[in-house]
């Protein structure tokens, strides 16, 4: 489904963060990411989801490079970015609103539902309704998985999407990846260790890549 | 390795807007006679004296820099020059637009160059006084504001405003309102004094007022400048806070509903509509574009000539483009959601569209001055609306280039 041709990135001339590499993702398959701070995990993941161009060579995603049609990509994909900027002057349950309008998901009698049911499971409540500025840092991590799953994306990728949450919230995440990745999503994510949630894992790819 | 890819520059932004700057000063006053230039820089110190008062602690504060210039420990003189830089570009643009509007003569480009200097320093004095003043008091604003919302009389006048005159307000927020109002007051009583003075001293009357100006900003800032560092820690905690209890979700009126958008198409409604609901949470814009009718009336009511007016309409509907500005902001809209949710294009439409709700009131309000004042004219009107609709896209498509366009590579 994904397919990098000689992808590689250096931010200045010379300073490689990301060797040339070729190869491809199928559906349904949840790849790690794993390495030390700067290894480039977060650039990997950038390029994958267009918020980084890369220095050569192209990403394609179902034979369409994803850096030339940016929008028809993104709009099969799920992001859980390092930045965890989010629109703060909008509700958790409005920007999940937002998503599904401009995906055009929206119904006005199911969508309702689905999004409360999503912020259920993630355990957000009366904060669904408050405004994201005033989220602590694990609630903005569970508005941003909920954001990256609502539309039932065919790609996910998620920046260390457990990092700030508590373990309830971490088993839940777990669980929608599962069901996620079961359901055909191709899925990868990246965490400094790797250890944790192994068993979904189909590959690890180590940092510094070689 | 293949040719790396080439990222684009914004560094036209800066020419483009002083080029619309002349174009508007061309198309306002190229052919004017002098005293018509005259009234004309003095709507434009009206209106400026408004916009300072009204937008200087939204555009310094809270400041996202503060940790860095807490790291780097920026020492009072540097901070304040730090602060001021906030307003480098509409200072710029202020002073380019005096220099075209009055130099820029068709007629008689180089007759009354002593009396057009004249006016040129005083405006521009004025105008730089009119910043230092309004920075300076803005600055040292987060103990008193502080005071009033943490302390007991803070208190009892939200307790009495709900109360009896069932009107919601911050405490917190009265000293920024007096500064708006003594900073207008300053800036309007001095144009006032002014065109009297004018009658009698001619364009030196017009001088005095902009020099006491001036001498009261270049004082008050020398005060502020040397002791920024704490009005400015202290200051942007207040706002930091007061903003952040904003975002508690209390609205005071209903949220915006897409099926109330009835002129934005289908395809762009979501955005438009999410854009509108963060801009309004965040700053009133309507209570601003009201405030700008009320002194256009204000001026049409003392009958300058046409010109005027339609300067001043002109002016106006540039105006209403400085409001995209939130829609660039980070904390409405980040780079990285704004690429994941549209393309730069449909964010030009959304931007564009959004414009557009102020073209009904900006309708009416000059249908009524026509049919109360006979200006502006039917001509006057096409060329408002066209170049409303012109500045829309520009501004829309400025921004999209700005913000969505970037590639943070």
């Amino acid at each position: 489904m994904i397919t990098l041709n000689n992808v590689s990135k250096q931010y200045k001339a010379g300073k490689v963060i990301i060797n040339p590499i070729s190869r491809e993702f199928s559906n349904g398959k949840a790849i790690a990411l794993v390495g030390p701070n700067g290894s480039g995990k977060t650039t990997f993941l950038r390029m994958l989801s267009v918020n980084t161009y890369p220095t050569t060579g192209t990403v394609l995603f179902k034979n369409t490079d994803i850096h030339k049609n940016p929008v028809s990509y993104l709009s099969h994909t799920g992001l859980v970015h390092d930045d965890d900027a989010l629109p703060q002057y909008m509700s958790a349950a409005e920007l999940l609103e937002w998503i599904l309008r401009s995906r055009k998901k929206w119904d006005n009698q199911q969508s309702p539902v689905q999004i409360s049911e999503m912020l259920d499971t993630l355990s957000l409540f009366e904060e669904r309704e408050e405004r994201i500025g005033t989220y602590s840092t694990g609630m903005r991590k569970k508005t941003q998985v909920a954001a990256a799953m609502i539309t039932g994306p065919d790609v996910l990728i998620l920046d260390e999407p457990l990092r700030g949450l508590d373990a309830e919230a971490r088993k839940t995440v777990w669980k929608l990846l599962n069901q996620a990745k079961s359901d055909g999503v191709l899925i990868f994510m990246a965490s400094h260790t790797g250890e944790e949630g192994a068993e979904l894992f189909d590959e690890v790819l180590t940092f510094p890549l070689r | 390795m293949q040719k790396p890819t080439q990222y684009r520059s914004n560094k036209w932004l800066l020419p483009a807007v002083l080029l619309l700057l002349t174009g508007i000063a061309v198309s306002v006053s190229a052919t004017a006679d002098l005293e018509s230039r005259v009234v004309t820089i003095r709507m434009l110190l009206f209106l400026s004296a408004a916009l300072y008062a009204f937008i200087t602690p939204y555009a310094a504060f809270p400041d996202r820099n503060a940790p860095l210039m807490q790291m780097g420990n920026v020492e009072s003189a540097e901070l304040f020059r730090v602060n001021a830089s906030h307003f480098a570009l509409l200072y710029l643009g202020g002073i380019w637009l005096f220099l075209n509007m009055i130099f820029i003569d068709i007629h008689a480009p180089f007759e009354l160059l002593a009396d057009k200097l004249l006016l040129f320093l005083s405006a521009s004095a004025f105008y730089t006084g009119l910043l230092l003043f309004s920075l300076s008091r803005f600055l040292r604003i987060g103990s008193d504001s502080q005071q009033w919302q943490e302390g007991v009389k803070g208190a009892n006048v939200r307790r009495i405003l709900a109360e009896v005159f069932k009107y919601p307000m911050d405490p917190g927020t009265i000293p920024s309102m007096w500064n708006t109002v003594l900073i207008t007051l300053i800036g309007m009583t001095g144009v006032l004094f002014g065109a009297i003075l004018s009658g009698t001293f001619g364009l030196f009357g017009e001088a005095i007022p902009a020099l006491i100006i001036f001498g009261m900003g270049v004082l008050v800032s020398s005060r502020v400048r040397s002791a920024t560092a704490g009005y400015y820690y202290q200051t942007n905690a207040f706002f930091r806070e007061f903003f952040g209890a904003d975002l508690k979700g209390q609205d005071q009126i209903e949220p915006l509903r897409q099926n109330q958008l009835w002129w934005v198409p289908a395809p762009i409604k979501m955005h438009v509509w999410a854009m509108m609901l963060q801009c309004e949470r965040k700053i009133p814009a309507g209570r601003i574009i009201v405030a700008g009718h009320f002194l256009i009336w204000l001026l049409a009511y003392q009958q300058p000539a046409a010109g005027v007016i339609l300067g001043a309409w002109l002016l106006f509907s540039l105006f209403h483009q400085f409001l995209l500005f939130f829609t660039i902001d980070e904390s409405i809209a980040p780079i990285w959601w704004n690429r994941y949710m549209a393309s730069p294009s449909i964010w030009f439409y959304v931007r564009f569209w959004m414009q557009l709700r102020w073209l009904l009131p900006l309708g009416v309000s000059m249908f009524l001055m026509q049919w109360l004042f006979a200006y502006p004219d039917k001509s006057d009107m096409i060329l408002i609306f066209s170049s409303y609709l012109v500045f829309a896209g520009m501004t829309a498509a400025a921004f999209t280039l700005k913000h969505e366009k970037h590639v943070n590579a």
